[in-house]
């Protein structure tokens, strides 16, 4: 418990424009070791642009990111390229309609993560290797008992119902063993019964849980977890802290409702908190 | 009846057949393939040229079907590796007067290492562009190699006939299908299904689809260096006619029959060599066929001669599931 607050992942002066749209005006933020640090903000606010560019899928305009590792110097993430970032920075990411292979069974998608992670000339190494070796047969039920798919291993991914797909889509990451996990709007697109059922399986799992960065449009039952926040809106950073005390921030409901707080209608940020 | 048509349609990718033979089935199989395939001269040797022509057509059709299947690399510059392939045995038996087999070695290292140099860069690019420049490299080899004049006749490769190069063939050939066999249950096959099926997804995963790639690619076009070696030994000469595009034709009709069963890709081989045999006279008539048979496949493939049969299964079981959801 000691290394709880060594900074992880060091966001300094993050420029993304496309075209004439600035998706990240300017961003600097801090995610620390062992902490859920959370990036809200409402739609089209910038928070998936802020994770593509962790994990490399997006080159930044400007700016640094650097990701803290236990020994030598951080790592440049802004200058590697995304499966590196993967495979060395050790982050994982799910995004907002999960991504799974639905051509692949289940136990086939936790798999591949867990092979892609050898670290040098993986790609030979995974010539020799068979898919399916029973240790990592193992390990990979492991995670999907965690998440409760053991059940459906065998089966192709793609027949799984949106909920599965999103737990699978964990389950992948965590496989991997990442120092950060990056979450992409978790929530989104499942109704109040599965995002419990998944807040309760990532509580089980809390023990194994590396540091999480997780982005979400409303401060939920999920993103109240969190420890830390950093708010977006249009790009820029308005507000950061502990996620109770923005709930009362005028600048974060201005830029939810579009009003300033006080009106009739009873916001959801405040009704959760 | 709509019920099942839009089941049918959202229908996922189908998953990779996995066969459920365990190793041994299948390293027993490649041995017995391999005894059959070399008592041929012994109980019939009129058959030996002809089987020969159908095992070098396998070893071919094993690296294209690993490159276009598994790495979805579109290389239809397949016969120019084929063609240094039998070079490099022109160089090594006719140049430096070394037994036959030296051959197999240089060519197939150095067959993938000038793949991998010709393909490496293009990799970066879509599908399509690699299809159309590795076409265009194949024919413009081609044409230059014709145009320059540059022939070995007959006999000028000592090369080596009879038994013991059938053997070299036969063993190649079983070797590489149980090497492809092995291939596809790596964990490098896993890889190259998940990034040929969402490429940005498998990134986020560590995969870089890019060396996945090469690494199948290097050993498709080692397949097609050492059948260049064994073809030259045995023909003892070097033609730029027998490495033209029409080749590839041939050689994506047996890669496409054999996509999902090794059965399957011998008797393609088997009916591309009857046909390569049997009609010399007409190229033009040999191509036509191909096309037909390259068109025609996906047509036949619900009554192909032999289907997997957990592939069969998989289709029955999920039309079932179908008919029932529209029935309730």
């Amino acid at each position: 418990m000691s290394e709880t607050n060594v900074p992880l992942l060091v966001v300094q002066h993050l420029t993304l424009a496309f075209g004439s749209v600035t998706a990240i005006d300017d961003l600097s933020f801090t995610a620390r070791d062992n902490q859920i640090t959370a990036i809200l903000g409402p739609g089209g606010a910038g928070k998936t642009s802020v994770l593509n560019c962790i994990s490399g899928l997006c080159r930044p305009g400007s700016g640094g990111i650097e990701f803290h590792t236990a020994g030598g110097a951080p790592l440049l993430l802004e200058r590697m390229e995304s499966w590196r970032i993967t495979r060395e920075a050790r982050i994982a990411r799910t995004f907002r309609n999960p991504r799974i292979f639905a051509g692949l069974t289940v136990l086939e998608n936790v798999l591949l993560a867990q092979n892609a992670m050898r670290s040098r000339a993986a790609e030979l190494a995974a010539l020799f290797t068979s898919a399916k070796s029973r240790k990592a047969a193992q390990r990979a039920r492991y995670w999907l008992d965690r998440m409760g798919l053991s059940q459906v291993a065998e089966s192709p991914a793609g027949v799984l119902s949106p909920g599965s797909q999103r737990r699978l889509e964990i389950a992948r990451a965590l496989a991997a063993d990442p120092r950060l996990l990056c979450l992409d709007e978790p929530a989104a697109g499942l109704d109040r019964w599965e995002q419990d059922a998944l807040i309760r399986r990532m509580q089980d799992s809390k023990q194994q849980m590396p540091a999480v960065l997780i982005t979400g449009h409303e401060a939920g039952t999920m993103e109240s977890l969190c420890d830390h926040a950093v708010v977006l809106d249009r790009g820029r950073a308005i507000a950061s802290g502990k996620a109770r005390d923005l709930c009362s921030d005028a600048a974060v409901l201005c830029a939810w409702l579009g009003v300033p707080p006080g009106g009739e209608s009873v916001p959801r940020i405040a009704a959760s908190c | 009846m709509l019920h099942a048509d839009s089941a049918q349609f959202l229908r996922p990718a189908p998953a990779q057949p996995k066969s459920a033979a365990p190793g041994y089935v299948t390293a027993a199989t490649s041995l017995s393939f391999f005894a059959a395939a070399s008592a041929i001269p012994y109980f019939a040797p009129q058959l030996a040229g002809f089987a020969s022509l159908v095992l070098l057509y396998l070893l071919l059709g094993s690296g294209l079907a690993l490159e276009i299947w598994l790495a979805g690399v579109p290389d239809f510059a397949f016969p120019v590796w084929f063609a240094i392939g039998a070079g490099c045995e022109a160089i090594v038996t006719g140049t430096f007067a070394l037994p036959f087999w030296t051959g197999l070695p240089v060519a197939m290292v150095l067959t993938a290492a000038l793949a991998v140099c010709v393909l490496a860069p293009l990799l970066r690019m879509r599908n399509e562009h690699v299809a159309v420049i590795t076409l265009a490299f194949g024919a413009v080899v081609q044409i230059l190699w014709s145009q320059s004049g540059f022939a070995l006749p007959a006999e000028t490769i000592p090369g080596a006939s009879g038994n013991l190069l059938y053997l070299c063939v036969a063993g190649m050939a079983a070797l590489a299908g149980l090497v492809a066999w092995r291939i596809r249950r790596s964990a490098l096959a896993l890889m190259l299904r998940a990034a040929n099926e969402d490429e940005i997804a498998s990134r986020a995963v560590g995969v870089d689809a890019r060396r996945c790639r090469i690494v199948i690619v290097a050993i498709g076009a080692m397949f097609a260096g050492a059948a260049g070696c064994l073809f030259a030994a045995g023909q003892g000469s070097l033609r730029p006619a027998d490495f033209d595009l029409s080749l590839m034709a041939v050689l994506l009709v047996i890669a496409v029959a054999g996509r999902r069963s090794q059965l399957n890709m011998i008797l393609a081989a088997i009916l591309a060599t009857v046909l390569w045999q049997y009609l010399p006279a007409a190229p033009a008539l040999r191509l036509l066929i191909a096309g037909a048979a390259l068109l025609s496949w996906p047509l036949l493939r619900s009554i192909a001669i032999s289907t997997p049969r957990d592939v069969a299964a998989r289709d029955a079981g999920q039309t079932e599931a179908a008919i029932e959801a529209a029935a309730e």
